[in-house]
């Protein structure tokens, strides 16, 4: 059962793992377009209504960056033989837990540009506090699955995997969000 | 009850050699100084793993399938086989010499 909740992967991967995590990431999108919840490679944002077309785009991009950066960190530091459909299809994989985030999404409020910081403020709660956190769990869980993900699709391990798991993530992080702040100001 | 072969020194951990042979019919005794062969030194599990890869035609995709894992995890495991033979070969090759 925790092999299978943190490590999925020793079971699952390539064109199958894509598949799975494709449909994970159009059902995500479409909660979030309904709960106002987007994404970034691990970041969360609630409470910003965007188009459907955006939400379903930004889990590409938010996918794709890690994928992106992962693949030529594994082929620069792995002596293994690695398969780009591997890193993607367990990257992909590994983004299940934004779902439980998107359907959080609904208990959050939402904002909007009009709205001064007194409203704003007043409207965060406990419950919202709360629900922050449990964020933050699954966000955490998202990123343990990844570092999983990583160190089973490239085959590496100990500090060469941590150290390169750190930059890259960071590395897709400020790329996704570059990419989706683009993106974001052409459709909104 | 299966019997593993030792093939590491219990007091100094160095690598055991083979000092005799025994044919089981006749009873003659080969005496000498042999080195044990390269998958000998294996874990019962790594030479379980090599059976098997040599049983699917060497395919990845197939023992995966077999095996019911992910095709990455069996080629890490079949890279740390050769890690692992590699580091027998050498530490045989510096014994010899």
């Amino acid at each position: 059962m925790k092999k299978w909740l943190f490590n999925p992967f020793i079971y699952v991967a390539g064109s199958r793992a894509l598949l799975i995590g494709w449909v994970v990431m159009i059902v995500t999108a479409v909660i979030g377009y309904y709960s106002n919840t987007h994404f970034t490679s691990i970041g969360v944002k609630t409470g910003i209504a965007a188009p459907l077309a955006y939400c379903l785009i930004e889990q590409f991009v938010a996918w794709g960056c890690t994928v992106l950066l992962f693949y030529p960190a594994g082929r620069i530091f792995s002596t293994s033989a690695i398969r780009v459909v591997d890193v993607a299809g367990t990257m992909a994989l590994a983004r299940w837990p934004m779902i439980f985030c998107a359907v959080m999404g609904f208990a959050m409020p939402v904002y909007s540009p009009s709205q001064s910081v007194d409203e704003l403020i007043k409207s965060i709660t406990g419950t919202t506090i709360a629900l922050s956190m449990l964020v933050l769990v699954f966000a955490i869980w998202m990123i343990t699955l990844m570092v999983n993900a990583f160190m089973l699709s490239c085959n590496l391990k100990g500090s060469k995997a941590v150290i390169s798991f750190i930059v890259s993530l960071l590395l897709a992080e400020i790329l996704s969000s570059f990419i989706l702040h683009h993106i974001h100001n052409y459709f909104i | 009850m299966q019997k593993n072969l030792p093939h590491i020194c219990p007091s100094c951990s160095s690598t055991l050699m083979v000092k005799s042979l025994v044919c089981d019919q006749c009873e003659t005794e080969v005496s000498g100084k042999f080195g044990l062969p390269l998958l000998a030194s294996l874990t019962q599990q790594e030479q379980d793993f090599i059976i098997d890869f040599v049983k699917c035609s060497g395919s990845l995709k197939v023992m995966a399938q077999n095996l019911g894992l992910s095709y990455p995890t069996v080629r890490n495991l079949l890279d740390d086989v050769i890690t692992k033979v590699t580091d027998n070969q050498k530490n045989q090759a510096k014994f010899v010499k």
